[in-house]
């Protein structure tokens, strides 16, 4: 029933407003949920292993349309190929060796964690990646991201931009940590390896030390260690799952950038994400 | 997952010969997989469809990355 993982009942004909109604102008944003009424695309791309054909994947109403894709499937498995970006820029993120796609369905089984649709980044092999920068600069960010860690290690589950030659980077790991090459931002407060989570960043400019901040499911993480400094300004691609030959091993869905401040509104959409995934 | 060590073209065949054999779309998969150069040498995972003769490894060589 549309609703119920938000706990909002819409009056009738009245359209629920999603995450991106709300707090829009995300630079890029991908989930396996509708995350603005008016997207009209597909959610991701998925090959099925048993003849390596593929289909997008839409939704049905607000919900990602897991009928379809179990039916496409079958009983083998499936592979994320493309992640469509819900945002109006179009920074699809995308794997075309078939060895490094994440996996959505298992033996014909969607991958879940509580009951939600996730998907499975193995620490070893997968990942996606943008076609070309978002060209953050110096510029300040705002990022909200759903997983489940497998592990809590240095794994890059966000690299805003990133490189095949390591110290080049915007990475977010599971540590909690920011990580952009010899300058480091660490804290003592891993994501659980048992429940979904929410990391929250909001980085403001200048030195890393005083220009960012971290939130762990809403509440604020210290820092407990790292090498102050600025970032670095390539315009490489974002990658999910990678940096370097560091790998997410997790699930991963929700994944919402922001080239902007969002101080603002931090509490708000880290309510709203919370309620959404029943993160406490 | 184990991953064939060989020479940079044995690893650019063996992708080649998985890659035409499984019919990808062409469109958003191209390929089975990427080379992986790890300090001068030469990787490729390795599909159980497709038997090699050259020398498996059960995991790649963890090198110190600076993040």
């Amino acid at each position: 029933m549309i609703g119920t993982k938000l706990g909002i009942y819409s009056q009738k004909g009245a359209e629920i407003p999603l995450l991106l109604d709300l707090f829009p102008n995300a630079e890029s944003a991908y989930a396996l949920d509708k995350l603005r009424n008016a997207y009209t695309g597909s959610c991701i791309r998925v090959r099925r292993s048993s003849d390596n054909a593929e289909l997008d994947i839409g939704f049905v109403g607000n919900n990602f349309d897991t009928a379809s894709l179990l039916t496409f499937v079958g009983a083998g498995n499936g592979f994320v190929s493309k992640r469509y970006d819900q945002s109006a820029n179009s920074f699809d993120l995308l794997q075309a060796s078939a060895a490094n796609q994440p996996q959505i369905v298992s033996s014909g089984s969607i991958v879940t964690e509580s009951g939600y649709s996730m998907i499975d980044y193995d620490g070893a092999n997968s990942s996606m990646e943008t076609a070309s920068g978002l060209n953050f600069g110096t510029s300040s960010r705002s990022v909200f991201i759903v997983q489940k860690s497998d592990a809590t290690g240095n794994g890059s589950r966000l690299a805003l931009n990133s490189s095949y030659t390591p110290s080049n980077a915007w990475i977010i790991t599971p540590e909690i940590a920011i990580r952009t090459g010899s300058t480091t931002w660490v804290t003592s407060t891993p994501t659980s390896t048992t429940n979904i989570s929410l990391i929250s960043n909001i980085y403001l400019g200048g030195n890393l030390f005083a220009g960012n901040s971290m939130w762990l499911d809403g509440d604020v993480v210290s820092r407990t260690s790292g090498t102050d400094g600025t970032p670095n300004t390539l315009n490489t691609p974002m990658f999910e799952g990678l940096h370097g030959a560091l790998y997410f091993n997790g699930k991963a869905d929700l994944t919402v950038v922001y080239k902007s401040d969002q101080t603002a509104n931090l509490t708000a959409i880290n309510n709203f994400i919370k309620t959404k995934y029943g993160i406490s | 997952m184990e991953y064939l060590k060989a020479t940079k073209k044995q690893c650019e065949d063996y992708n080649s010969i998985v890659s035409v054999a499984e019919k990808y779309d062409g469109i958003s998969t191209t390929q089975w997989a990427e080379v992986i150069e790890i300090e001068g040498l030469f990787y490729i995972p390795f599909n159980e469809k497709y038997p090699s003769e050259l020398t498996k490894v059960r995991e790649l060589p963890i090198v110190d990355v600076d993040i």
